[in-house]
This record gives C-alpha cells, sequence and structure tokens, in this order.
C-alpha cells in the first residue's frame, strides 16, 4: 500500500506541475482563471446561475457606452470534444453535456441525421486537423484561449489557434445575400440590454459542431449571447436552430473566465495549412475524406429517405 | 496688380495639399484608419514597371527608384523564383503572404482599431495582423511568424509600424522575395477621407545591398456596409489538392 | 484501481502532447499502442501548429532512418522560454509515444529524454 503510494507521488509530482500549468480542467488549482461566480463544471447549473447572476452586476462600460468585455477570456469546457456528457478518456478531457434547453441534456437531433453523424465520426477527418475554419458556434469553444476586442460598431473575436477570427457587426441592417455561403458565416449583433445578440446566417456548414461529427446545414441560424455576470466572467450561450436536422432548436452554453495574465498576453500568429502537410499527408494515408457539407435541400431530402426506408406504409391487403 | 494677386491665389491649393489631410479621430483622439481597404495597382503580379502578358496586365512599379538593390546571389534566385513561380509562390501554395504583399494582393482587408492595439484582417486565408502600440517586440531569438512581429505607434497622423520576426517571403507573382532578416517600417497615413498613403522601407542585408522603398495609395471601399469575405483557397479541393499547394 | 491509474497516466501523458488538443489525437495515433525508440537528435522544425523533431535511429540491421516526433505548437514551446539554440543536436535521447496509425517512423510524443534524465522541452527553461 505505500509503496503504491510513493509510486502515485513520484508520478504526480512532474506531472501535476505540468497539468496545474497547462490542463484547465479540473483540479483545485487554476492559476490562470479568475473563477468566480457560478461555478461552471456543470454547464446547466452555470447557465441558470448566469441567468440570475446577471440581473446583479452592472458591467464596465467603453468609450462608446456599451458593455465592455474586451480582454483575454478562457474556456475550460471540452465542448469541442463532444456537446454532451462524456467521460475523460486518454484522448478526451471529457466534461457535461452543454446542452441547456433540453430536460435531458441529449441534442434533440433527427433520426437520419444521427445516423449520419455516427458515420461521419469514423468516415471523415475532422475539420480543424487539416486546418479549416470552425464556424458558428464552433469556433467559440474550439480553441482555450481568446481575445475579445470592441470598437463601435464592431466586435472582434480572435483565438490563437490557426489564427481563427470572427467579426461581428453591431446594428448591420441585413445579411449579406445568400448566394454567398461563409465558413464563419455572417454575424449581426444588436444590444438588449447588458447582452449582446448575435444573429449568424449563411454558413457554408462544412465544419462540425464537434469532434463526434455533429453537423448543420446552410439554413441554419445560430443566435448568440454574451452577457457579464462578474468582472471576469462572461456567460455565452447559442441556439443552434435548423430544422433540416434537429427536432427542435436547442442551447449550448458555457463560460469565459477572464485570464489572469490578460495584461501581459499577446495573441501571436499560429499558422496551420503552411506547415500541416505532413500531418494532413498521414490523415489521407489512414484512410480519412474530408466531409462534405449537407445543404438544406439535401437533408430535406435525406430525412424524406429514411422516413421511407423506416417508416412503414399503411398495410392494403394482406398476403398470404 | 491683378496678374501679381491671380497668381498667389491659384497657388492655394498647393498651399492646401501642403498642410496634410486632418483625418476625422477615434473616440480617443487617435487619427481612425477604421474601414475596408484595397489597393488598386498591379503590385502583386509585379512590383516593379512591366510589360502585359498573358494574365497579366501591364503596371507601373511600386518601387520608389523601380531598381531593387539586390545582391548578387539573391538576384540569381529571383531569376529562379520566376522560372519556378507557379509552384514556389507562396501565393500559388495558399500561404499567407507576409508584410506587405498581403496589403496589396487583390482581396481586401480591414482596419479594426484600439487604443492600445491594431488589427488588420484580411479576406485571403483569413490573415490577421495585431499590431500592438507603443511596446517592444518579443525578443525571442528564432522565431518566424509569417506576418511577423508588428510593434506601432504615431507620429503626428501616421501610423507607423516596425515589423521583425518574418518567415521568408515573396514580394509578388515574380519572384521577388525577402528572407527571415528581414526588417520593414510601414507608414500608414490618411490623405482624404477614402485614400490612405501607404508607404514600406524593407531593410534585408541578407538579401538587398541597401534598404529600399515602395510606396501605393490604398482604397476604402465605398459600398455600403460592406464587410470582408473569405477566400480560403486550400478548402477548395477536398481531397485531390492540385501539386501548387502541396 | 485501474480507473485511477488510467487518470494517472493521463496526467503524465499530457506532458508533452498539445494540451488544448485542436483536433483528437486518436485521429493521428493509435492510442491503445505504445511504442519506444533510442536515436540521436538530428534537427528540429520549429513550425505551428507543431514543432516536429527528427531523430536517427539505427535500425537492427545496421540501416538508419530518421523518425518524426511530433510536438506541439512552436508558440507553446517559445513562450516556456525554449528556443532553436536549446536543442541539443547530437544528443542520444529516448523517445517514448504513440505509434501513427499511418504505419510511417512517426511519434506523438509522450516524453523525450536525455541520457542524463532530463526530458526535453519540458516545463519551463530556467
Amino acid at each position: 500500500m505505500i509503496k503504491h503510494k510513493f509510486l502515485v507521488l513520484l508520478l504526480l509530482a512532474p506531472a501535476s506541475f505540468l497539468y496545474a500549468q497547462a490542463n484547465p480542467f479540473g483540479g483545485e488549482v487554476r492559476p490562470w482563471y479568475i473563477d468566480e461566480p457560478c461555478v461552471d463544471d456543470n454547464h446547466v447549473n452555470f447557465h441558470e446561475c448566469a441567468l440570475e447572476a446577471a440581473e446583479n452586476f452592472e458591467p464596465p462600460r467603453t468609450l462608446d457606452g456599451v458593455p465592455d468585455m474586451s480582454g483575454i477570456w478562457r474556456r475550460r469546457s471540452a465542448l469541442h470534444e463532444s456537446i454532451l456528457a462524456h467521460p475523460v478518456t486518454l484522448d478526451d478531457f471529457g466534461g457535461s453535456t452543454g446542452i441547456v434547453s433540453t430536460d435531458n441534456g441529449l441534442v434533440p437531433i433527427q433520426d437520419w441525421a444521427e445516423a449520419k453523424r455516427r458515420y461521419n465520426r469514423p468516415a471523415y477527418v475532422h475539420h480543424n486537423a487539416i486546418c479549416q475554419l470552425d464556424g458558428i458556434p464552433t469556433t467559440m469553444y474550439m480553441t482555450g484561449t481568446y481575445q475579445f476586442m470592441q470598437s463601435p460598431g464592431q466586435f472582434l473575436v480572435q483565438g490563437e489557434e490557426a489564427h481563427a477570427f470572427r467579426m461581428i457587426d453591431i446594428d448591420r441592417d441585413q445579411h449579406i445575400g445568400e448566394g454567398i455561403r461563409l465558413w464563419n458565416g455572417d454575424s449581426i449583433g444588436y444590444w438588449e440590454g447588458n447582452t449582446l445578440v448575435v444573429e449568424t446566417r449563411n454558413q457554408n456548414a462544412r465544419p462540425w459542431l464537434d469532434q463526434r461529427g455533429r453537423f448543420y446545414t446552410n439554413e441554419a441560424l445560430m443566435t448568440e449571447r454574451f452577457t457579464m455576470i462578474g468582472p471576469n466572467t462572461i456567460h455565452w450561450a447559442v441556439t443552434v436552430d435548423d430544422p433540416n436536422v434537429y427536432t427542435e432548436p436547442f442551447t449550448i452554453s458555457l463560460a469565459y473566465r477572464r485570464s489572469r495574465n490578460q495584461d501581459t498576453f499577446e495573441v501571436w500568429e499560429e499558422a496551420c495549412y503552411e506547415d500541416n502537410a505532413f500531418a494532413e499527408q498521414m490523415f489521407q494515408d489512414i484512410g480519412y475524406d474530408v466531409h462534405k457539407p449537407i445543404s438544406g435541400e439535401e437533408a430535406r431530402r435525406l430525412s424524406a429517405a429514411w422516413d421511407l426506408e423506416n417508416g412503414e406504409l399503411e398495410v392494403l391487403e394482406e398476403t398470404q | 496688380m491683378i496678374k501679381k494677386i491671380l497668381f498667389f491665389v491659384s497657388l492655394f491649393p498647393l498651399y492646401l495639399a501642403g498642410q496634410g489631410y486632418e483625418p476625422s479621430s477615434t473616440l480617443w483622439g487617435a487619427p481612425d484608419l477604421q474601414g475596408v481597404w484595397q489597393a488598386v495597382n498591379t503590385a502583386n503580379y509585379d512590383i516593379q514597371d512591366h510589360e502585359a502578358r498573358l494574365n497579366v496586365p501591364a503596371g507601373y512599379g511600386v518601387v520608389l527608384g523601380n531598381e531593387l538593390p539586390y545582391r548578387t546571389a539573391a538576384f540569381n534566385q529571383r531569376v529562379e523564383n520566376y522560372r519556378q513561380r507557379e509552384s514556389l509562390d507562396p501565393e500559388a501554395n495558399c500561404f499567407m503572404t507576409g508584410v506587405p504583399r498581403s496589403n496589396y494582393l487583390p482581396y481586401p482587408f480591414q482596419i479594426f482599431q484600439t487604443e492600445d492595439q491594431i488589427v488588420l484582417t484580411y479576406e485571403y486565408v483569413h490573415t490577421i495582423r495585431n499590431i500592438h502600440m507603443n511596446s517592444e517586440h518579443p525578443g525571442i531569438p528564432g522565431i518566424q511568424w509569417y506576418m511577423g512581429d508588428s510593434r506601432g505607434h504615431w507620429e503626428g497622423n501616421t501610423l507607423v509600424v516596425d515589423v521583425t520576426n518574418l518567415a521568408p517571403n515573396w514580394l509578388d507573382r515574380s519572384g521577388n522575395f525577402y528572407s527571415e532578416d528581414a526588417h520593414i517600417v510601414e507608414r500608414y497615413t490618411l490623405i482624404g477621407p477614402e485614400h490612405m498613403n501607404y508607404h514600406v522601407t524593407i531593410n534585408d542585408p541578407q538579401t538587398y545591398s541597401e534598404p529600399w522603398e515602395m510606396e501605393m495609395t490604398l482604397y476604402k471601399r465605398q459600398e455600403e456596409n460592406i464587410r470582408i469575405l473569405e477566400y480560403e483557397c486550400y478548402t477548395f479541393f477536398g481531397d485531390e489538392v492540385p501539386d501548387a499547394m502541396r | 484501481m485501474k480507473k485511477f491509474m488510467a487518470f494517472l497516466f493521463a496526467f503524465t501523458f499530457l506532458g508533452a502532447l498539445p494540451i488544448f488538443a485542436h483536433h483528437s489525437i486518436a485521429l493521428q495515433f493509435d492510442m491503445t499502442q505504445e511504442v519506444e525508440i533510442e536515436g540521436t537528435v538530428v534537427s528540429m522544425e520549429w513550425r505551428n501548429p507543431h514543432a516536429w523533431l527528427q531523430v536517427e535511429v539505427t535500425a537492427d540491421n545496421g540501416d538508419s532512418e530518421i523518425w518524426q516526433v511530433e510536438f506541439g505548437a512552436a508558440n507553446s514551446l517559445y513562450r516556456r522560454g525554449w528556443t532553436q539554440g536549446d536543442l541539443p543536436v547530437g544528443a542520444e535521447v529516448s523517445v517514448h509515444g504513440l505509434p501513427a496509425r499511418d504505419g510511417s517512423n512517426t511519434i506523438g510524443a509522450e516524453d523525450v529524454t536525455l541520457a542524463d534524465g532530463r526530458t526535453l522541452f519540458a516545463g519551463s527553461r530556467q
């Protein structure tokens, strides 16, 4: 028994240093975070707590008078792995479900789409592994550290990984035309009290929602809400609305915590595609395909085909 | 007498031009450079004077004096670059195109400004440059970034940006290039509400025997509510990536 | 106990591999296997999204082959104070990690240990 403990300590000592420095998930010490209010190890609890906390907090303001959410922000959730509850494994940090709008915490996905998702995961390389942009909402939880910046009429989010960024235009009248589809779509924001509401359309729907192959179509509407609930916490939630794939709109939520090193941290360039050829060749050699997006039209056709395959026609006449 | 008065009156426009344009300010009092900008020239084909050839328009060079002071070995490299441009050009490979070329690609870019940090966001492969104001380069030897490390400060109404830590890159589709030793200084000055003077000094002792300069006008895009779109060239081909992009 | 040991393994495991695994490691490497090689440090590419260490290994038949060892992003190394000059070219190393799923001489590094027992690029440079 004592031998085991010693071994455990030996293993833990160097590892825990790296763990404390690098792993954002769990443990008593979170050196980069300012970790309050509303504990966020459980997304549902955080979401409910945050909705209340928002009512008691008056955020700092920018020079043009809107809530000031600028700074360096970290998320500790592992929604990029799966937006559903999933355990810790060698490959996953794990976490509770990010879905806060359903009673059971599951994704309200249509049957044909769940079957497609299960095929997606083993068949296709994840978009992020080949340096493709993440789309909305995945951009907001794919990487761990973000810089939010504000200028009158604009809200800029950038992450370091693969130099991803998205620009939100505040109070623009209308979205770009339907003939233009973009990886990160087209985002228009507006203020509702202290909450920045952002509507995103015009996505090409090539990226996934998580590493489990969850997808949407080019007709999706993503509505995000950013609300400061404390000096160092932003409550973020997104409602995914795509009746081509899901049985109802559903909402995912997570916490951004202000980074303790925000006065010194700088986002550095992390090129991706330029030096990723070796890894990309490996994916090809293993046999992964590149995922092709499903359009709204194709989704409806697949859904009808699924019903035909799995539904039952009314029996007109029994046969012997 | 009237002739004298008329003579001086006729000089008045020159006087005005000499005063420089007074741009509108941001809320904290800096010149407001924000907007969607694009170059309208042929520099991306060739930064020097050039004739037309198939798919390449003739163009005025943007290099002051039109001469590039290449060292001999570098000049030979430039010739070789031109010969193999279809496979070697970073743009043909969908790589980020460094400084200053990203500013005169045929895609617009956006300038976003806060007091401490100016961000350039590009339509081309979601390139992004963070210009930290009034601060030092990281000073870590050996770092090479495609877009380098940029530190800015104001000189009057001119944004001066000092760029180091660049990975080797090209200056155009003709094979003109710089090395990892390049030290580039940019100067952005509004000369009217829709026009910006963009002046660049390139100091790269490994490639050129002396510093040299380029200069051009950047034009503000006029469409209402315009935003930059996306040019994600490396995603066009799915599994079958063309040779130029290997 | 098994669960606890697996959890512990995860701790040591997280030491060298990219922490914010932008993509699943299992996509590229076989997480049910382990591989270990010994060789000489030849060179390193300090790149993003991954830095790559080249290690020369002498196979049983006397042939030498180059193995590619995948690290996290060069930025993460720079942030912890490591630079190109710190690479001990010519040093003997033992690399322990995950084998590539495509069968190539590629390892997702768990640790790269030098002859004196130090782990290459672990923690911060002092």
